[in-house]
Protein backbone atom coordinates (compact mmCIF):
# COMPACT_ATOMS: atom_id res chain seq x y z
CA UNK A 1 0.00 0.00 0.00
CA UNK A 2 2.86 2.34 0.82
CA UNK A 3 3.81 4.51 -2.16
CA UNK A 4 7.51 4.90 -3.04
CA UNK A 5 9.20 8.05 -1.81
CA UNK A 6 9.93 9.33 -5.29
CA UNK A 7 6.24 9.17 -6.16
CA UNK A 8 5.38 11.19 -3.07
CA UNK A 9 8.03 13.74 -4.00
CA UNK A 10 6.50 14.09 -7.45
CA UNK A 11 3.11 14.60 -5.88
CA UNK A 12 4.50 17.29 -3.58
CA UNK A 13 6.17 18.95 -6.54
CA UNK A 14 2.94 19.09 -8.52
CA UNK A 15 1.12 20.35 -5.45
CA UNK A 16 3.62 23.16 -5.00
CA UNK A 17 3.39 24.09 -8.68
CA UNK A 18 -0.41 24.25 -8.60
CA UNK A 19 -0.68 26.29 -5.42
CA UNK A 20 2.45 28.32 -6.22
CA UNK A 21 4.40 27.23 -3.15
CA UNK A 22 8.11 26.75 -2.75
CA UNK A 23 9.14 23.13 -3.35
CA UNK A 24 11.70 22.46 -0.63
CA UNK A 25 11.93 18.75 0.26
CA UNK A 26 15.28 19.09 2.11
CA UNK A 27 13.72 21.72 4.41
CA UNK A 28 16.46 24.22 3.78
CA UNK A 29 16.08 27.60 5.42
CA UNK A 30 15.41 29.80 2.43
CA UNK A 31 14.16 32.82 4.33
CA UNK A 32 10.73 32.48 2.84
CA UNK A 33 9.12 33.35 6.13
CA UNK A 34 10.39 36.90 5.70
CA UNK A 35 8.80 37.15 2.27
CA UNK A 36 5.52 35.96 3.76
CA UNK A 37 5.50 38.64 6.45
CA UNK A 38 3.32 41.66 5.93
CA UNK A 39 4.71 45.16 5.96
CA UNK A 40 3.95 46.84 9.28
CA UNK A 41 5.04 50.31 8.20
CA UNK A 42 1.72 51.71 6.96
CA UNK A 43 -0.08 50.59 10.12
CA UNK A 44 2.60 52.06 12.39
CA UNK A 45 2.80 55.33 10.48
CA UNK A 46 -0.96 55.83 10.85
CA UNK A 47 -0.81 56.14 14.65
CA UNK A 48 -1.06 59.92 14.97
CA UNK A 49 -3.99 61.85 13.45
CA UNK A 50 -3.07 63.86 10.37
CA UNK A 51 -3.94 67.41 9.51
CA UNK A 52 -7.43 67.96 8.19
CA UNK A 53 -9.20 70.94 6.72
CA UNK A 54 -9.17 73.89 9.11
CA UNK A 55 -11.24 77.03 9.42
CA UNK A 56 -8.42 78.97 7.86
CA UNK A 57 -8.57 76.79 4.74
CA UNK A 58 -12.26 77.54 4.48
CA UNK A 59 -11.53 81.24 4.80
CA UNK A 60 -8.94 81.02 2.05
CA UNK A 61 -11.27 79.29 -0.37
CA UNK A 62 -14.00 81.79 0.48
CA UNK A 63 -11.76 84.80 -0.07
CA UNK A 64 -10.61 83.38 -3.40
CA UNK A 65 -14.17 83.44 -4.65
CA UNK A 66 -14.71 86.97 -3.33
CA UNK A 67 -16.65 86.10 -0.17
CA UNK A 68 -15.85 87.68 3.17
CA UNK A 69 -15.63 85.57 6.35
CA UNK A 70 -15.65 86.47 10.00
CA UNK A 71 -13.45 84.73 12.57
CA UNK A 72 -14.52 85.86 16.01
CA UNK A 73 -11.61 84.30 17.87
CA UNK A 74 -9.05 85.85 15.55
CA UNK A 75 -10.67 89.28 15.90
CA UNK A 76 -10.74 88.94 19.69
CA UNK A 77 -7.09 87.98 19.70
CA UNK A 78 -6.04 90.93 17.56
CA UNK A 79 -8.07 93.31 19.71
CA UNK A 80 -6.44 91.96 22.88
CA UNK A 81 -3.00 92.49 21.32
CA UNK A 82 -3.89 96.07 20.45
CA UNK A 83 -5.08 96.71 24.01
CA UNK A 84 -1.90 95.16 25.44
CA UNK A 85 0.25 97.33 23.16
CA UNK A 86 -1.56 100.47 24.28
CA UNK A 87 -0.89 99.52 27.89
CA UNK A 88 2.75 98.96 27.08
CA UNK A 89 2.46 95.22 27.72
CA UNK A 90 3.07 94.13 24.13
CA UNK A 91 5.60 91.66 22.79
CA UNK A 92 9.22 92.92 23.13
CA UNK A 93 11.06 93.68 19.92
CA UNK A 94 12.92 90.80 18.36
CA UNK A 95 16.66 90.94 18.99
CA UNK A 96 18.35 90.47 15.62
CA UNK A 97 22.00 90.36 16.68
CA UNK A 98 23.92 88.89 19.59
CA UNK A 99 25.09 92.35 20.67
CA UNK A 100 21.55 93.61 21.00
CA UNK A 101 20.45 90.73 23.19
CA UNK A 102 23.52 91.14 25.42
CA UNK A 103 22.88 94.84 25.96
CA UNK A 104 19.24 94.07 26.81
CA UNK A 105 20.38 91.68 29.51
CA UNK A 106 22.93 94.08 30.97
CA UNK A 107 20.40 96.86 31.42
CA UNK A 108 18.69 94.77 34.05
CA UNK B 1 17.52 62.81 13.52
CA UNK B 2 16.93 66.22 12.10
CA UNK B 3 17.63 65.32 8.50
CA UNK B 4 14.70 62.90 8.57
CA UNK B 5 12.27 65.41 10.05
CA UNK B 6 9.84 66.92 7.59
CA UNK B 7 10.08 70.67 7.12
CA UNK B 8 6.30 71.00 7.29
CA UNK B 9 4.62 68.75 9.82
CA UNK B 10 1.47 66.92 8.81
CA UNK B 11 0.33 66.17 12.36
CA UNK B 12 -3.19 67.19 13.24
CA UNK B 13 -3.70 66.52 16.95
CA UNK B 14 -1.57 67.24 19.99
CA UNK B 15 1.99 68.17 19.02
CA UNK B 16 5.16 68.40 21.07
CA UNK B 17 8.77 67.68 20.14
CA UNK B 18 8.60 64.07 21.33
CA UNK B 19 5.47 63.40 19.31
CA UNK B 20 7.12 64.92 16.23
CA UNK B 21 10.18 62.74 16.78
CA UNK B 22 8.14 59.58 17.18
CA UNK B 23 6.04 60.43 14.13
CA UNK B 24 9.23 60.96 12.13
CA UNK B 25 10.56 57.59 13.26
CA UNK B 26 7.36 55.89 12.21
CA UNK B 27 7.46 57.41 8.76
CA UNK B 28 11.14 56.61 8.31
CA UNK B 29 10.52 53.03 9.35
CA UNK B 30 7.64 52.73 6.88
CA UNK B 31 9.84 54.13 4.13
CA UNK B 32 12.79 51.80 4.74
CA UNK B 33 10.91 48.66 5.71
CA UNK B 34 11.15 47.00 2.26
CA UNK B 35 14.94 47.48 2.28
CA UNK B 36 15.25 46.02 5.74
CA UNK B 37 13.10 43.05 4.81
CA UNK B 38 15.16 42.46 1.67
CA UNK B 39 18.36 42.40 3.73
CA UNK B 40 16.74 40.13 6.31
CA UNK B 41 15.72 37.77 3.54
CA UNK B 42 19.29 37.59 2.28
CA UNK B 43 20.55 36.95 5.82
CA UNK B 44 18.03 34.21 6.50
CA UNK B 45 18.52 32.43 3.19
CA UNK B 46 21.07 29.67 3.89
CA UNK B 47 21.39 28.77 0.21
CA UNK B 48 23.21 32.05 -0.55
CA UNK B 49 27.02 32.28 -0.19
CA UNK B 50 28.23 33.07 3.30
CA UNK B 51 30.05 36.17 2.12
CA UNK B 52 26.91 37.77 0.72
CA UNK B 53 24.99 37.01 3.88
CA UNK B 54 27.67 38.54 6.07
CA UNK B 55 27.68 41.62 3.86
CA UNK B 56 23.93 41.92 4.22
CA UNK B 57 24.26 41.58 7.98
CA UNK B 58 26.73 44.42 8.09
CA UNK B 59 24.54 46.61 5.97
CA UNK B 60 21.48 45.92 8.08
CA UNK B 61 23.44 46.80 11.19
CA UNK B 62 24.77 49.99 9.64
CA UNK B 63 21.35 51.31 8.70
CA UNK B 64 20.16 54.35 10.62
CA UNK B 65 18.55 53.78 14.01
CA UNK B 66 15.37 55.55 12.85
CA UNK B 67 14.74 52.79 10.30
CA UNK B 68 14.28 50.29 13.15
CA UNK B 69 10.81 49.42 14.39
CA UNK B 70 12.04 49.14 17.98
CA UNK B 71 12.52 52.90 18.03
CA UNK B 72 8.79 53.45 17.73
CA UNK B 73 6.89 54.13 20.95
CA UNK B 74 3.14 54.35 21.28
CA UNK B 75 2.29 57.77 22.62
CA UNK B 76 -0.99 59.31 23.72
CA UNK B 77 -2.61 61.03 20.77
CA UNK B 78 -4.19 63.68 22.97
CA UNK B 79 -1.35 64.41 25.38
CA UNK B 80 1.88 62.84 24.12
CA UNK B 81 2.30 60.74 27.27
CA UNK B 82 4.42 57.63 26.58
CA UNK B 83 3.32 55.45 29.50
CA UNK B 84 0.16 53.51 30.13
CA UNK B 85 -1.28 54.16 26.69
CA UNK B 86 -4.38 52.14 25.84
CA UNK B 87 -3.90 50.77 22.37
CA UNK B 88 -7.59 50.54 21.52
CA UNK B 89 -8.05 54.29 21.96
CA UNK B 90 -4.44 55.49 21.56
CA UNK B 91 -4.90 57.50 24.73
CA UNK B 92 -2.94 57.78 27.93
CA UNK B 93 -4.67 56.70 31.10
CA UNK B 94 -5.73 60.13 32.29
CA UNK B 95 -6.89 61.31 28.88
CA UNK B 96 -8.81 58.06 28.55
CA UNK B 97 -10.51 58.65 31.89
CA UNK B 98 -11.44 62.24 31.06
CA UNK B 99 -12.83 61.34 27.65
CA UNK B 100 -14.67 58.28 28.96
CA UNK B 101 -16.34 60.34 31.68
CA UNK B 102 -17.25 62.98 29.12
CA UNK B 103 -18.89 60.27 27.00
CA UNK B 104 -16.60 60.79 24.02
CA UNK B 105 -15.60 57.14 23.73
CA UNK B 106 -18.48 55.09 22.29
CA UNK B 107 -19.65 52.28 24.53
CA UNK B 108 -17.25 53.02 27.38
CA UNK B 109 -18.86 53.66 30.74
CA UNK B 110 -18.11 53.29 34.39
CA UNK B 111 -18.14 49.68 35.48
CA UNK B 112 -19.18 48.16 38.75
CA UNK B 113 -19.63 44.50 39.40
CA UNK C 1 -51.11 46.35 18.32
CA UNK C 2 -52.76 47.63 15.18
CA UNK C 3 -56.20 47.44 16.65
CA UNK C 4 -55.12 49.20 19.76
CA UNK C 5 -53.87 52.12 17.71
CA UNK C 6 -57.05 52.28 15.70
CA UNK C 7 -59.22 52.40 18.81
CA UNK C 8 -57.21 55.27 20.24
CA UNK C 9 -57.75 57.16 17.04
CA UNK C 10 -61.45 56.67 17.28
CA UNK C 11 -61.42 57.76 20.87
CA UNK C 12 -59.66 61.02 20.09
CA UNK C 13 -61.98 61.80 17.26
CA UNK C 14 -65.07 61.11 19.33
CA UNK C 15 -64.01 63.90 21.68
CA UNK C 16 -64.74 66.60 19.16
CA UNK C 17 -67.71 64.78 17.74
CA UNK C 18 -69.93 67.82 17.43
CA UNK C 19 -67.76 69.86 15.12
CA UNK C 20 -66.56 67.05 12.78
CA UNK C 21 -69.56 64.85 12.38
CA UNK C 22 -68.96 64.16 8.73
CA UNK C 23 -65.31 63.45 9.17
CA UNK C 24 -65.90 61.03 12.03
CA UNK C 25 -68.38 59.10 10.00
CA UNK C 26 -65.98 58.91 7.15
CA UNK C 27 -63.19 57.67 9.33
CA UNK C 28 -65.43 55.15 11.02
CA UNK C 29 -66.39 53.73 7.70
CA UNK C 30 -62.77 53.43 6.74
CA UNK C 31 -61.99 51.67 9.97
CA UNK C 32 -64.75 49.19 9.58
CA UNK C 33 -64.23 48.44 5.91
CA UNK C 34 -60.54 49.02 5.20
CA UNK C 35 -57.52 47.66 6.93
CA UNK C 36 -53.86 48.47 6.94
CA UNK C 37 -51.81 46.73 4.27
CA UNK C 38 -50.63 43.30 5.34
CA UNK C 39 -46.97 44.32 5.11
CA UNK C 40 -47.63 47.17 7.54
CA UNK C 41 -49.55 44.91 9.89
CA UNK C 42 -46.67 42.45 9.80
CA UNK C 43 -44.37 45.09 11.30
CA UNK C 44 -46.24 44.68 14.59
CA UNK C 45 -45.89 40.91 14.57
CA UNK C 46 -42.93 38.59 14.80
CA UNK C 47 -40.87 38.55 11.57
CA UNK C 48 -41.93 36.00 8.97
CA UNK C 49 -39.45 33.43 7.79
CA UNK C 50 -38.88 31.25 4.76
CA UNK C 51 -38.31 27.59 5.25
CA UNK C 52 -34.86 26.35 4.22
CA UNK C 53 -35.03 23.46 1.78
CA UNK C 54 -31.50 22.10 2.16
CA UNK C 55 -30.15 24.06 5.14
CA UNK C 56 -26.84 24.82 3.46
CA UNK C 57 -25.26 27.89 5.07
CA UNK C 58 -24.43 30.58 2.52
CA UNK C 59 -23.79 33.72 4.50
CA UNK C 60 -23.02 34.59 8.12
CA UNK C 61 -23.80 38.14 9.12
CA UNK C 62 -22.52 39.32 12.45
CA UNK C 63 -23.92 42.51 13.96
CA UNK C 64 -22.06 44.29 16.73
CA UNK C 65 -23.08 47.19 18.86
CA UNK C 66 -22.67 48.66 22.31
CA UNK C 67 -26.41 49.08 22.80
CA UNK C 68 -29.05 46.36 22.95
CA UNK C 69 -31.77 48.47 21.34
CA UNK C 70 -29.79 49.18 18.20
CA UNK C 71 -28.57 45.68 17.59
CA UNK C 72 -31.96 44.10 18.33
CA UNK C 73 -33.74 46.51 16.05
CA UNK C 74 -31.32 46.06 13.20
CA UNK C 75 -31.29 42.26 13.52
CA UNK C 76 -35.09 42.32 13.25
CA UNK C 77 -34.83 44.60 10.22
CA UNK C 78 -32.33 42.26 8.56
CA UNK C 79 -34.54 39.22 9.12
CA UNK C 80 -37.56 40.99 7.63
CA UNK C 81 -35.53 42.15 4.64
CA UNK C 82 -34.38 38.58 4.07
CA UNK C 83 -37.99 37.37 4.10
CA UNK C 84 -39.00 39.75 1.33
CA UNK C 85 -35.97 38.68 -0.71
CA UNK C 86 -37.08 35.04 -0.22
CA UNK C 87 -33.96 34.11 1.72
CA UNK C 88 -34.31 31.48 4.46
CA UNK C 89 -32.81 32.81 7.67
CA UNK C 90 -31.80 31.33 10.99
CA UNK C 91 -31.23 33.62 13.90
CA UNK C 92 -30.64 36.20 15.22
CA UNK C 93 -28.46 34.13 17.53
CA UNK C 94 -27.13 36.10 20.51
CA UNK C 95 -23.38 35.44 20.61
CA UNK C 96 -21.33 35.85 23.80
CA UNK C 97 -20.80 39.44 24.79
CA UNK C 98 -17.28 40.86 24.56
CA UNK C 99 -16.48 42.60 27.83
CA UNK C 100 -13.40 44.80 27.97
CA UNK C 101 -12.48 46.39 31.28
CA UNK C 102 -9.90 48.98 32.19
CA UNK C 103 -8.85 50.19 35.61
CA UNK C 104 -7.35 53.65 35.83
CA UNK C 105 -6.03 55.69 38.76
CA UNK C 106 -8.45 58.54 39.32
CA UNK C 107 -5.72 61.14 39.49
CA UNK C 108 -3.28 62.13 36.80
CA UNK C 109 -0.34 61.64 39.15
CA UNK C 110 0.43 59.03 41.86
CA UNK C 111 -2.42 58.12 44.31
CA UNK C 112 -2.61 54.52 43.08
CA UNK C 113 -4.97 53.59 45.90
CA UNK C 114 -7.91 55.42 44.40
CA UNK C 115 -8.84 53.85 41.09
CA UNK C 116 -11.78 53.72 38.75
CA UNK C 117 -13.13 50.97 36.51
CA UNK C 118 -14.37 51.39 32.97
CA UNK C 119 -15.90 48.82 30.71
CA UNK C 120 -17.09 48.44 27.16
CA UNK C 121 -19.52 45.64 26.38
CA UNK C 122 -19.94 44.65 22.76
CA UNK C 123 -23.17 42.82 21.97
CA UNK C 124 -23.26 40.49 19.01
CA UNK C 125 -25.99 38.89 16.94
CA UNK C 126 -25.46 36.26 14.27
CA UNK C 127 -27.81 35.95 11.32
CA UNK C 128 -27.27 33.02 9.00
CA UNK C 129 -28.67 32.76 5.50
CA UNK C 130 -29.38 29.24 4.29
CA UNK C 131 -29.26 28.07 0.66
CA UNK C 132 -29.84 31.41 -1.06
CA UNK C 133 -28.77 32.51 -4.48
CA UNK C 134 -25.37 34.29 -4.19
CA UNK C 135 -26.61 37.32 -6.12
CA UNK C 136 -29.66 37.65 -3.90
CA UNK C 137 -27.44 37.41 -0.84
CA UNK C 138 -25.29 40.20 -2.26
CA UNK C 139 -28.41 42.26 -2.87
CA UNK C 140 -29.50 41.65 0.73
CA UNK C 141 -26.11 42.72 2.07
CA UNK C 142 -26.12 45.81 -0.15
CA UNK C 143 -29.60 46.69 1.09
CA UNK C 144 -28.45 46.36 4.71
CA UNK C 145 -25.43 48.53 4.00
CA UNK C 146 -27.58 51.14 2.36
CA UNK C 147 -29.89 51.27 5.38
CA UNK C 148 -27.13 50.80 7.95
CA UNK C 149 -28.29 51.75 11.43
CA UNK C 150 -26.28 54.08 13.67
CA UNK C 151 -24.04 52.39 16.19
CA UNK C 152 -24.29 48.95 14.58
CA UNK C 153 -21.31 47.34 12.87
CA UNK C 154 -21.69 44.55 10.33
CA UNK C 155 -19.39 41.77 9.22
CA UNK C 156 -20.39 39.15 6.68
CA UNK C 157 -18.80 35.86 5.72
CA UNK C 158 -20.11 34.66 2.38
CA UNK C 159 -19.62 31.14 1.04
CA UNK C 160 -20.22 30.20 -2.54
CA UNK C 161 -20.77 26.67 -3.73
CA UNK C 162 -19.91 25.32 -7.14
CA UNK C 163 -20.92 22.25 -9.07
CA UNK C 164 -18.53 19.39 -9.72
CA UNK C 165 -17.79 20.69 -13.22
CA UNK C 166 -16.18 23.78 -11.74
CA UNK C 167 -13.07 23.47 -13.93
CA UNK C 168 -15.12 23.54 -17.12
CA UNK C 169 -17.13 26.58 -16.07
CA UNK C 170 -13.96 28.39 -15.03
CA UNK C 171 -12.38 27.60 -18.40
CA UNK C 172 -15.39 28.92 -20.22
CA UNK C 173 -15.43 32.20 -18.28
CA UNK C 174 -11.68 32.71 -18.49
CA UNK C 175 -11.61 34.88 -21.67
CA UNK C 176 -14.11 37.32 -20.18
CA UNK C 177 -12.20 37.51 -16.91
CA UNK C 178 -8.95 38.13 -18.73
CA UNK C 179 -10.54 40.88 -20.73
CA UNK C 180 -11.77 42.65 -17.57
CA UNK C 181 -8.41 42.23 -15.83
CA UNK C 182 -6.38 43.46 -18.81
CA UNK C 183 -6.23 47.16 -17.84
CA UNK C 184 -5.11 46.28 -14.29
CA UNK C 185 -2.51 43.68 -15.22
CA UNK C 186 -0.97 45.95 -17.82
CA UNK C 187 0.04 48.28 -14.98
CA UNK C 188 2.24 45.62 -13.38
CA UNK C 189 5.79 44.96 -14.44
CA UNK C 190 9.43 45.31 -13.54
CA UNK C 191 10.92 48.75 -13.48
CA UNK C 192 13.30 49.49 -16.32
CA UNK C 193 16.07 50.77 -14.08
CA UNK C 194 16.13 47.72 -11.82
CA UNK C 195 16.43 45.23 -14.64
CA UNK C 196 20.19 45.64 -15.13
CA UNK C 197 21.20 44.09 -11.80
CA UNK C 198 21.24 40.35 -11.94
CA UNK C 199 23.23 39.15 -8.91
CA UNK C 200 22.54 39.83 -5.27
CA UNK C 201 26.08 41.04 -4.56
CA UNK C 202 25.61 43.66 -7.29
CA UNK C 203 22.40 44.80 -5.67
CA UNK C 204 24.04 44.96 -2.25
CA UNK C 205 26.90 47.05 -3.62
CA UNK C 206 24.40 49.31 -5.25
CA UNK C 207 24.23 52.88 -3.99
CA UNK C 208 20.63 52.33 -2.95
CA UNK C 209 21.85 50.37 0.04
CA UNK C 210 25.24 51.91 0.62
CA UNK C 211 25.13 55.65 0.06
CA UNK C 212 23.71 58.18 2.44
CA UNK C 213 20.24 59.22 1.57
CA UNK C 214 18.66 62.62 1.84
CA UNK C 215 15.93 63.54 4.29
CA UNK C 216 12.25 62.73 3.89
CA UNK C 217 11.10 65.22 1.38
CA UNK C 218 7.77 63.88 0.27
CA UNK C 219 5.38 65.03 2.99
CA UNK C 220 1.82 65.95 2.40
CA UNK C 221 1.40 69.68 2.74
CA UNK C 222 -1.12 70.59 5.37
Amino acid sequence: MAAPYSRLLDLAKVQCRIFSLNFNPERLRLGNKILRQRLRGPALAAWYPRKTVSFRDLQETCSRSGLTTFDEYEDDREEAIQVAKLRGKGRPKKKRTAAESRSAKKKK
Amino acid sequence: MSHFRAKIQDLGGFINPRVVRDHTKRKVFAQFEPDRQALRYVIHNTSLPQRVRAQAQLQLASMHAYTRSTQVKNRCVAGGVPRSVIRAFRLGRFQFRMQALAGELPGVRKASW
Amino acid sequence: MVWFMNTTQVYIISNDMHSHMNRKERLDSINSKARLPRSVQAVYLRPLRRKAEYGLPVCDLQLRSYSVRNVEFFADFAVRAAYYLKLPVSGPVPLPRIVERWTMPRSNFVHKKSQENFERITLRRLIQIKDGNPQVVQAWLAFLRKHAFYGVGMKANVWEHEGLDVAESMDSTLPDVEKTLEPYLSQFGQREDTRSHDSISDILDNERFVAYRGPLTTVRRG
